[in-house]
């Protein structure tokens, strides 16, 4: 559905070159720390800034020349940006509705209901959790083919976090679409999506199936005599610790089988970006 | 279908569900041609990625347990016993060798563990 | 395109009782004494300078990068904002135009048709060059920077003007003397010049606006 290869976009203090590839039906997270390059890439999938180098692809096409009709197959997020808070949900409904063809009024208008959103309250008097269902559900409402959910929920609480995860389990079950998703949470990520990129400093510094970080990765932790004798030819990345090295690994049976004494933990994306990015790479 | 996910477990999810469904089949809680949700729907159900499923659907495939029909979704396939046996004659096979790990873990013999063994089958077939 | 007309009319909606006020207000104060024509304008510059004020809306909040990622081109977004502001003249036209002599005649006071029509075509013409102006800025600068940089290009072109003056007197050429010649030359032509000529800088703006959007990166 969308495909970046070695897109580039340089700023006076930041730099950005990545390669991702969401595909149908798949929904891929993008995991990174708050300026890491998810909205820079997101803005240059929706053309909303230029790029220096390399190719973007998205529904088939350059962000550039995406037509109003590609458009409506498009639902987006923006991390910081809506519609103006001086609007009202109602507003927004005829917004929309003349907007989109495949708009689904009952569905939108059952849904504000089903969260409790205000028809007639300014958007701005929302709460955040009210605005960020709001994003979403909007995102939801026309029938998109391909959503691009840039930290749809930055600023949520756990329960409405999982809320609005569970409207796009919702909206996945529905059919053939396809979800890219960022955040800076990663336990959004890893019960929602199919797979996970991982940016740091405006690189991608991993990319993996979540199924696969989750039964194959691990973090073992190691005194320094135990790391000396370690074999590391499995190890990704390693983290120095008050008791010895936090030791990030790919191959958790292999060290479970050929060091049972040692103490693993089942990886997480939470280990794995803190120990990428704080830790030495091997 | 009921199936419990246990996330902190280190048995990877997929084999948690790839067991927990032989085991519904086995019970008979699930029968012959009954139609299993389908992947997306059990992931949202579970709470997990839509892939750690499809991948527990494949393994559960190819082990004969059930049939997916494109389009249709995932059947339970006619529960063959022979399958079934040799389902649980793997699950023996398992538990013997986790005990043999373990006896040698805590630095038990060879022998000793022989003797182990010698001496369950004995008070088994009395049993008998 | 439609439904960014109807984002603009809801804002619109907003304000709505002010825009009430000011036409109540104008037209009790045309009925009182004479100049009528003063606040036709009056009116007609306020609902103008609302199309100026729905881009600052739309940019509050970095609205201006989601609007964009509906389906609205770049250029129909551009193109919108023009013809609403063509909309909102001429709704003040039409409002000034039907209240006006509904004001003047319960005082009954003189109703000067042609001399309303004349004003309402120059104040027109003004208004779509002042728009014409704003808009481009506006969309280059933004709502914070657009309106410093305004007032900076309104002294410079009173400079020029009073400099042009200056010196169109020192080669002899009196353009007051030209300007009252105007007038001779009978109401449909004098409603002409200024509409044609505020019409023409409109024509123009919408291209310098079109690239600066199309260029803006978010």
């Amino acid at each position: 559905m969308l495909r970046l290869c070695n897109v580039k976009k340089q700023y006076d203090s930041f730099g950005l070159e990545v390669s991702m590839e969401v595909k149908k039906g798949c929904v891929t997270g993008l995991i990174g720390q708050n300026g890491a390059g998810k909205s820079t890439t997101f803005k240059i999938l929706l053309n909303l800034i230029s790029f220096d180098g390399g190719e973007a692809q998205i529904l088939s096409k350059k962000p550039g020349e995406l037509t109003n009709e590609d458009k409506e197959n498009l639902g987006v997020v923006l991390a910081e940006a809506g519609f103006s808070g001086y609007l009202t949900i109602q507003d927004v409904v005829s917004i929309l509705g003349s907007m989109y063809k495949n708009f689904d009024k009952k569905g939108f208008v059952e849904k504000c209901n089903q969260f409790g959103l205000p028809m007639k309250k300014r958007i701005k008097e929302f709460s955040t959790g009210m605005k960020a269902k709001l994003k979403v559900i909007t995102a939801m409402s026309h029938g998109a083919k391909l959503l691009l959910l840039d930290e749809p929920t930055a600023g949520l609480d756990v329960v409405a976090r999982e809320e609005l995860l569970d409207l796009l389990r919702d909206y996945m079950e529905g059919g053939d679409c396809s979800i890219l998703i960022s955040s800076h949470i990663s336990t959004d990520l890893e019960g929602l999506c199919d797979d996970v990129y991982m940016i740091h400093e405006g690189k991608i510094i991993l990319h993996e199936e979540t199924d696969v970080l989750l039964s194959e990765y691990g973090l073992l932790k190691v005194t320094k005599e135990q790391y000396e004798t370690l074999d590391k030819k499995y190890l990704l990345a390693v983290r120095k610790e008050s008791y010895g090295y936090d030791c990030l690994t790919n191959q958790k049976q292999f060290y479970l089988e050929n060091y049972p004494a040692l103490t693993m933990e089942k990886g997480s994306v939470d280990d794995v970006i803190t120990v990428m990015i704080r830790g030495e790479r091997v | 279908m009921k199936i419990i996910v246990n996330n902190s477990s280190m048995q990877p999810i997929y084999e948690q569900i790839v067991e927990q469904v032989k085991g519904l089949i086995m019970k008979g809680s699930l029968s012959e041609e009954e139609l299993l949700p389908s992947v997306r729907t059990l992931a949202k159900d579970l709470r997990v990625s839509a892939l750690t499923v499809k991948k527990a659907y494949d393994t559960l495939e190819q082990e004969g347990f059930i049939i997916t029909v494109h389009g249709k979704g995932s059947f339970v396939a006619c529960a063959n016993q022979n399958i079934m046996l040799e389902e649980k004659k793997k699950e023996v096979e398992a538990d013997l060798e986790m005990a043999i790990r373990k006896g040698r873990s805590c630095g038990m013999s060879n022998q000793e563990i022989t003797d182990f063994r010698l001496f369950w089958r004995n008070k088994y077939v009395k049993a008998l | 395109m439609k439904g960014m007309f109807i984002k603009d009319l809801c804002i619109m909606k907003l304000q709505v009782r002010f825009f009430i006020l000011i036409v109540i207000l104008a037209v009790m104060l045309a009925a009182n004494g004479s100049g009528a024509s003063f606040f036709l304008s009056y009116v007609m510059f306020v609902f103008s300078i609302f199309t100026i004020t729905t881009i600052s809306y739309d940019e509050m909040d970095n609205g201006m990068m989601y609007l964009l990622t509906l389906p609205v081109t770049r250029k129909q977004y551009v193109l919108e904002k023009y013809l609403f502001g063509i909309f909102m003249i001429g709704l003040s036209a039409v409002i000034s135009l039907l209240l006006m002599p509904a004001g003047l005649m319960i005082q009954k006071a003189e109703l000067n048709m042609t001399e309303l029509l004349l004003v309402t075509a120059m104040t027109t013409g003004i208004v779509l060059v002042f728009l014409a102006m704003a808009f481009p800025v506006q969309f280059k600068f933004g709502s914070e920077k657009g309106r410093i940089m305004m007032f900076i290009l309104f002294a410079v072109i009173v400079l020029v003007m009073v400099g042009a003056e200056k010196i169109l007197g020192m080669y002899g050429i009196d353009l007051e003397a030209g300007l009252n010649q105007l007038e001779n030359v009978g109401a449909g032509v004098a409603a002409a010049i200024p509409l044609i000529f505020g019409l023409l800088a409109y024509g123009i703006s919408v291209m310098v606006s079109l690239r600066i959007l199309e260029k803006k990166e978010y």
